[in-house]
């Protein structure tokens, strides 16, 4: 028998899932918030495959802090990703699918015997796209956008502290907020955003130079972008 | 000059990460730098009311400077044009020209930022110059305020950019107890005691004057054009708590309105089949998700990919499998009359496909070399009841619907196939 992990805000829908998945004979462990995932889940709960909704609006994390946490964990553990795959979300679903190695994109409008077939199909180690959100996704994955290619938006500790800040903010900041924010200059701040324009271009990203572009990227990629920028920042400290 | 900045609010940065940050004073040389360098190096573009303004005070300056120069050459001994007062005019608008481009275009491209700042400083000074020359040699700072307001408008654009915000009597009172006005001041009374014969007091309180009244209009304009944008902010903020009440309503009047008679069917029999209740569910998303995207297209342009998403949905939910359009085409953007069109077209597709029991429906660009294909059109086939050809500009290539009864995926030429 095989557990599977849904990561679900609204529980309704979760529990949807859940029992379609109890139907098909899994054992199905549900997690409305994501910071019930933690550290150790995947072997806490002997996972054999997570199911995980993106947006969380409520909360602090979202779903892709879920998946990074459950593939630090375990990195061959079958990923999918649950969603209402709509306009809203396809730039945190571009983004996801570039980063992380999922195994499953699954809509929430799939009928229930697409549904158990895409169960089947990544739990026999293939791998299942939804044609609704084949339609927001390149073929294949862009080469310089996994997990280790946000180590290349980083080239000092500098743009690591700028990144954060981008990254964490609410709404995007300006010179001065960030000036302030960081104690360097505006211009400091003014030739690291050049900086992470360039780095930007290198990772297939065109024409994001401006802060609130900066800004709107970061939040889109927040914790693939803060688990470069600690890693970096650790590796200065060392 | 303020130097109020908004808070960062909810940035994390960790107390070992700070750097030494820069002393209030060395923030207010920061500031003053950013203001010289102009707007476009912190990367303004005029696309506003407020790009507009300034804009316009650029113009306002050139178009003062020319004439006021203009006039003074021909007057000075009341003849024709002197040839030397010419150049020294066409110099005053080349430089004026040259310090307003760098400041509101060039400067985007200008490093590093003290070359930027020195330039556009100096820039500034040998104006002064020139214009002093084309007034005969008199120093006639007082009639240079148009200088002094295009100055202040273009600081209120850099400051703006920069993110801070301006307040006028603050500004005034730091210009006048600032380091660099007592220096003007001290040097001023110093030239009167130690300089040569004709440097009279009168000379030194005409020209104290004089660049007082520029930097009193500089602040002036500039908190005006900041006094402007902050309204306009306002505005922009009132017009979205509006559109959030809007919104509302719209969830309360259309949402729960159309739900409420499909839960009271339910309750009272009145449904025949669930597969009914299911259909009018359908609908309604499908309505949903439409109004969901009519609001989106307000503020962004939408692609193929979110037009054709309700209508796979809804034809989904009837057991039709969905061909979705490749993402190099879904992504491709479409103005307002091309949305409007496919969405349109996908609608009378997808209702004749579903009457047709159709098995698997797409759309699929018939092309997909934007380059050979010169006209792109949507096409639907006469086996949904319809032929139409309209034009997609947005999409890159030859758009064809197709449906087919037969099972998924049909081979390439046999029955059922695509019509391609």
């Amino acid at each position: 028998m095989t557990t599977c992990l849904i990561v679900d805000d609204r529980r309704f829908i979760a529990e949807v899932y859940r029992g379609m998945l109890t139907d098909l004979g899994h054992d199905v462990v549900v997690a409305t918030d994501p910071a019930q995932v933690g550290p150790t889940t995947v072997t806490d709960m002997g996972l054999d495959l997570a199911l995980v909704d993106l947006s969380f609006p409520d909360h602090d994390r979202n779903g892709q802090d879920v998946l990074l946490c459950l593939h630090r964990q375990a990195p061959t553990l079958p990923l999918a990703v649950l969603s209402q795959a709509d306009e809203p979300f396809q730039e945190l679903l571009r983004h996801t699918h570039d980063a992380l190695p999922l195994r499953a994109l699954i809509s929430k409008d799939l009928l229930p015997e697409e549904f158990a077939g895409a169960i089947a199909t990544v739990l026999g180690g293939g791998t299942y796209v939804d044609p609704l959100m084949q339609m927001y996704l390149p073929a294949r994955r862009h080469p310089a956008r996994g997990l280790a290619g946000y180590r290349r938006l980083i080239g000092h500790a500098g743009h690591a502290r700028l990144w954060r800040a981008l990254a964490t903010a609410a709404d995007p900041p300006s010179y001065a907020d960030l000036s302030a924010h960081l104690g360097t200059s505006h211009n400091t701040v003014r030739n690291y955003r050049d900086d992470l324009g360039m780095f930007l271009q290198a990772f297939g990203l065109d024409g994001v130079t401006s802060l609130v572009s900066l800004h709107a990227f970061a939040r889109a990629t927040r914790p693939f972008l803060l688990h470069a920028v600690d890693a970096h920042l650790a590796k200065d400290h060392r | 000059m303020s130097t109020r900045v908004g808070t960062l609010e909810g940035a994390a940065v960790r107390a070992d990460e700070r750097t030494s940050g820069p002393t209030a004073r060395g923030s207010e040389v920061d500031t003053a730098v950013a203001v010289v360098a102009g707007p476009a190096y912190w990367g303004w573009r005029p696309t506003s009311a407020e790009g507009l303004a300034g804009a316009a005070g650029q113009v306002t300056l050139l178009a003062v400077l020319c004439t006021a120069a203009t006039a003074r050459a021909v007057d000075t001994d009341g003849g024709p044009v002197v040839l030397g007062a010419v150049a020294v005019a066409l110099a005053t608008w080349a430089t004026a020209a040259s310090w307003a481009a760098l400041g509101l275009h060039l400067g985007r491209t200008v490093r590093p930022l003290p070359l930027l700042a020195l330039l556009r400083l100096a820039l500034l000074v040998v104006l002064v110059g020139l214009w002093g020359a084309a007034q005969d040699g008199r120093v006639a700072l007082l009639e240079l305020w148009p200088l002094g307001a295009a100055v202040g408008l273009e600081s209120s654009l850099s400051l703006r950019t920069v993110g801070v915000d301006v307040r006028g009597r603050e500004a005034l009172l730091r210009i006048a107890t600032s380091g660099a006005h007592v220096g003007v001041v001290l040097g001023l009374l110093a030239l009167v005691v130690l300089a040569p014969a004709g440097f009279t007091a009168s000379t030194a309180l005409s020209l104290y004057v004089g660049a007082a009244v520029n930097v009193v209009v500089a602040v002036a304009a500039s908190g005006i054009l900041a006094r402007v944008a902050r309204r306009a902010d306002a505005a922009r903020a009132s017009g979205r708590a509006e559109e959030a009440q809007q919104r509302a309503d719209w969830i309360h009047d259309e949402v729960c309105g159309l739900l409420l008679p499909i839960r009271q069917d339910v309750r009272s029999g009145g449904v025949a089949s669930t597969a009914e209740v299911l259909e009018r569910l359908d609908q309604l998303d499908l309505e949903l998700r439409q109004a969901q995207l009519a609001l989106a297209a307000e503020h962004h342009r939408l692609s193929v990919a979110d037009v054709v998403q309700p209508w796979a949905r809804r034809i989904r939910q009837h057991g039709v499998r969905v061909v979705p359009p490749p993402w190099e085409v879904a992504q491709a953007r479409l103005d307002d009359d091309d949305r409007y069109r496919l969405g349109r077209v996908l609608g009378v597709a997808v209702s004749n496909a579903l009457a047709a029991g159709a098995a698997a429906s797409g759309c699929r660009c018939g092309d997909m070399a934007p380059r050979r294909c010169r006209s792109p059109s949507l096409t639907t086939p006469a086996a949904w009841a319809m032929t139409r050809s309209s034009p997609v500009g947005g999409c890159t290539g030859c758009w064809r619907s197709f449906t087919t009864r037969s099972r998924w995926p049909p081979s390439p030429a046999g029955p059922g196939s695509p019509p391609w």
